[in-house]
């Protein structure tokens, strides 16, 4: 259960404004972290440098040991790092089934593959698709998966799109407010959702969350992100007994910006 | 002497691709449309220019002014006929586009329908030049070149110290937080087409009396124009400007060595080039403060 | 009947460019202005193989295929990995300046004069014939390449690239190389676009630049979307229309008319329209 991504010193600068300053924090195998901060801390620019998206003038990110600052996002995902982002953005044409085995690489996506032996009923398109069912009735969407995604409810979207991510079977999951926007019942099922990743299948999860209720109940570690730097990392409990440095930084904000 | 000719002459041309490339830049990063019809905004003000001068025997100094606020007048028609409907359905960039080329399609070939295919002059003989030493600097050469000091500063001006201006500014920056901030965005796209407009009537106005007016005008001298914008930083007007100017001296430069056929593949090696090496352009650093 | 039979040869050459098309802009969201380009290079470069280096005309069609793939591959490495606008310029300037290059090339293209006496498609000393000749075996290229493109809308590979299309960034992160991806379909598009060249080159036996300027990159983008995109049956249905329409206006007399220009003009409307009101264009599955 050691540290599955280690965050080390990283920064970056955009024209003058400094995102993300010496940021340092550790993810845990087989755990929940949770990112918090108030808006504009950096916490999405953060999850834009792990997976790829953005560059990173300094510092260095480990994933399993190895460095993978540098590397492509598309590298980065196949090597076990996924992630989802602050809307759904589930591709809306397609059925649920389709999304989700969308997030499989398969032969059949070459295209002399895909013109020799492309159609629908060959062995590995089979397989993707019963490992695609499988992951479909984890998140509770089986019965939905030959509607077309753009037909599904908003919190049903946040589901497929993290069933989407799953499906590749990578080592750490980096969601980003999975819970905006859904109702008290649906995120008590997203909840339920990041226990059965974490202890059946032994993911660890790397989460931006608002929602402190969330964030002190699953958590087994939080870091509080300002202004690009950490300013705070512990358990739930250390956090919570720094509460007036907390508030500080989080209430205020939080009410300025109309939470 | 001929390099330094040829120089002259590449400012010259560098002044109108930069007018054209301003104007493009400017709706571009105002409003996200790859506006290709930009092109045929600016062979309108050819005609328009025509039509005022010739056959309505307008006064130069009524008829220049009027070409080009009709050719604002037309790239702001253009945006309430095409793109604004295409907004209200929600098309994406890709759909915009195929209307934009649509647009540019059926306006050069209305053109082509209404005035023929062949050159119309504005006006008979050569135009008036004089001599600098071995340099041979025409009317054109000159206008061009005050045209560029007042209007690009004049811009820039707007821009920054004006309400419109800035809102234009706060419009490109981050649309979603200028519509919640209160910026009436319809109305701004107004304002963005007519400028960017206005900037390629001026442009046209210019070029007119030396080229006279074709329907397909506008076409190759938009791929250096776009070059341009890409050559001084997508997202930085005045980037788009020096772009202009290094392009047209750039070809310019270039009829020392080859033919004049050769152009138009030695604008598209510098794009690919720059796409290939340094896509952010020259200025690509200031792009992120600033996208108008 | 000679005529409907051109009528004929000239739907199924345009339904094989805008199946290939299709699958540049209707399934991976590739917006290219270029295809027409490599239509041309298709062409010429099988109309000077056979022509000036004495090919056969099976050799000399893959290797047109061979080279529009190389030429779209080189053009696309650099403009494939930044946003769609800046391809997209470049594809404008690469429609440019092919037609610069074709008028220019003399040894190879005879300039502006084209190059004549293409060979008929032939087995040994068997060549086939005119007419209905002709139009079997463009039917059966034409054939074929719509059954490639039609298994390639059934396999696994339709999901990625719709995936690419409707969300790059989602589709990097799901493990897709996006830019490694496009380059690969856009060369595949340009060799299938060389390949409806080569059967050009061999209907009408003659190539010129004509045939290659802007106005037939529109054509085909407007045939793609009255048909359109994602679809089959649109790759037909769209050059069927738009090659059988316009012959109405031999029968109304279009005597002194700018045929050419109306046409244009039309097409051009017709683009605007589609996207305003139907961008799913007639029998095609995607909103736009």
């Amino acid at each position: 259960m050691g540290a599955i991504l280690q965050v080390q010193e990283i920064s970056q600068s955009f024209g003058g404004l400094r995102a993300v300053d010496s940021a340092s924090f550790t993810v845990n195998d087989t755990e929940i972290t949770s990112l918090i901060g108030p808006n504009g801390a950096g916490k999405t620019t953060i999850f834009n440098i792990i997976s790829g998206f953005l560059p990173c003038e300094s510092g260095t990110i480990t994933f399993r040991g190895q460095p993978i600052i540098g590397l492509k996002p598309f590298e980065i995902a196949r090597r076990g790092v996924a992630r989802t982002f602050q809307d759904p953005r589930v591709f809306p044409e397609m059925s649920v089934l389709e999304n989700v085995m969308v997030g499989i690489r398969q032969r059949g996506e070459r295209p002399l593959w895909a013109l020799v032996r492309g159609g629908r009923v060959n062995a590995e398109w089979r397989r993707v698709r019963e490992r695609s069912e499988a992951i479909l009735s984890t998140v509770g969407l089986i019965d939905r998966a030959s509607d077309l995604a753009r037909d599904l409810s908003f919190g049903e979207q946040r589901f497929l799109s993290i069933a989407r991510s799953l499906v590749g079977d990578p080592a750490i999951i980096m969601m980003d407010e999975p819970t905006v926007g859904l109702d008290r019942g649906t995120a008590a099922k997203l909840l339920e959702l990041f226990s059965r990743l974490v202890e059946v299948e032994r993911k660890a999860l790397l989460v931006i969350e608002h929602n402190m209720d969330v964030v002190m109940s699953v958590s087994a570690k939080v870091v509080l992100l300002v202004q690009g730097a950490v300013v705070a990392s512990g358990t739930p409990g250390e956090i919570r007994s720094n509460r007036s440095m907390v508030d500080a930084y989080l209430g205020r904000k939080h009410a300025a910006a109309g939470h | 002497m001929l390099l330094l000719q040829l120089f002259i002459n590449g400012l010259a041309n560098g002044a109108l691709y930069a007018l054209i490339a301003v104007g493009f830049a400017l709706i571009y990063n105002g409003t996200r449309i790859f506006h290709i019809a930009h092109g045929a905004v600016f062979t309108f003000g050819g005609y328009a220019l025509y039509l005022l001068a010739l056959p309505l025997g307008l006064p130069w100094i009524v008829a220049l002014p009027a070409a080009i606020v009709a050719t604002a007048g037309f790239g702001a028609l253009m945006d309430a006929l095409v793109y604004r409907p295409l907004r209200k359905r929600g098309t994406g960039p890709a759909g915009m586009f195929i209307a934009s080329i649509g647009a540019l399609t059926f306006a050069q070939a209305t053109y082509a329908l209404i005035f023929g295919t062949d050159t119309l002059n504005l006006h008979q003989g050569g135009l008036p030049t004089f001599d600098v030493g071995e340099i041979t600097v025409t009317a054109v050469h000159v206008t061009a070149a005050v045209v560029a000091l007042v209007v690009f500063p004049a811009l820039q001006l707007f821009l920054s110290r004006t309400r419109w201006g800035r809102a234009i500014r706060a419009l490109a920056d981050n649309p979603r937080l200028a519509v919640v901030r209160g910026i009436d965005a319809e109305r701004l796209y107004i304002l963005i087409f007519a400028l960017g407009s206005a900037f390629a009537g001026l442009a046209v106005v210019i070029v007119a009396f030396d080229l006279g007016v074709r329907p397909d005008l506008g076409f190759t001298v938009m791929f250096v124009a776009l070059v341009a914008v890409i050559v001084g930083g997508v997202g930085y007007l005045p980037g788009a400007a020096a772009g202009g100017f290094l392009l047209g001296v750039t070809q310019s430069l270039s009829l020392w060595q080859l033919s004049g056929r050769w152009q138009d593949v030695v604008v598209f090696g510098l794009l690919l080039a720059f796409l290939a090496f340094r896509p952010q352009g020259i200025f690509g650093h200031m792009l992120v403060t600033r996208r108008v | 009947m000679d005529y409907a039979l051109h009528l004929m040869v000239m739907v199924l050459i345009y339904a094989s460019l805008v199946v290939s098309l299709d699958l540049l802009i209707g399934h991976t969201g590739i917006l290219s202005f270029g295809h027409a380009a490599f239509y041309g290079i298709g062409a010429y470069a099988t109309a000077s193989l056979t022509v000036y280096a004495g090919w056969d005309w099976f050799s000399a069609m893959i290797a047109a295929a061979a080279i529009a793939a190389a030429i779209a591959a080189l053009v696309g490495i650099p403009t494939l990995r930044l946003g769609g606008d800046y391809f997209i310029l470049s594809m404008f300037g690469f429609q440019l300046i092919v037609i610069t290059l074709i008028l220019n090339l003399d040894p190879i293209t005879n300039g502006p004069f084209g190059i004549r006496n293409v060979p008929r498609p032939s087995i040994g000393s068997w060549h086939v014939p005119s007419g209905v000749g002709m139009l079997l075996f463009i039917a059966a290229v034409t054939g074929i390449i719509f059954f490639v493109h039609w298994r390639f809308a059934r396999s696994p590979m339709k999901a990625m690239l719709h995936a690419i299309r409707d969300d790059e960034a989602v589709a990097m992160s799901l493990g897709i190389d996006v830019v490694r991806t496009k380059i690969l379909v856009f060369a595949i598009g340009g060799a299938f676009a060389a390949v409806s060249g080569s059967l050009m080159a061999f209907y009408f036996r003659f190539v010129t630049a004509d045939s290659f300027v802007l106005a037939t990159i529109i054509l085909l983008w407007a045939m793609l979307f009255v048909g359109g995109s994602c679809s089959i049956a649109g790759a037909i249905v769209g050059p069927a229309i738009l090659v059988l329409f316009p012959e109405v206006f031999r029968f109304v007399g279009g005597e002194g008319l700018d045929i050419p220009n109306i046409q244009e003009a039309l097409y051009g409307l017709l683009l605007i329209l589609l996207m305003i009101f139907r961008p799913q264009g007639l029998v095609g599955r995607r909103a736009g």
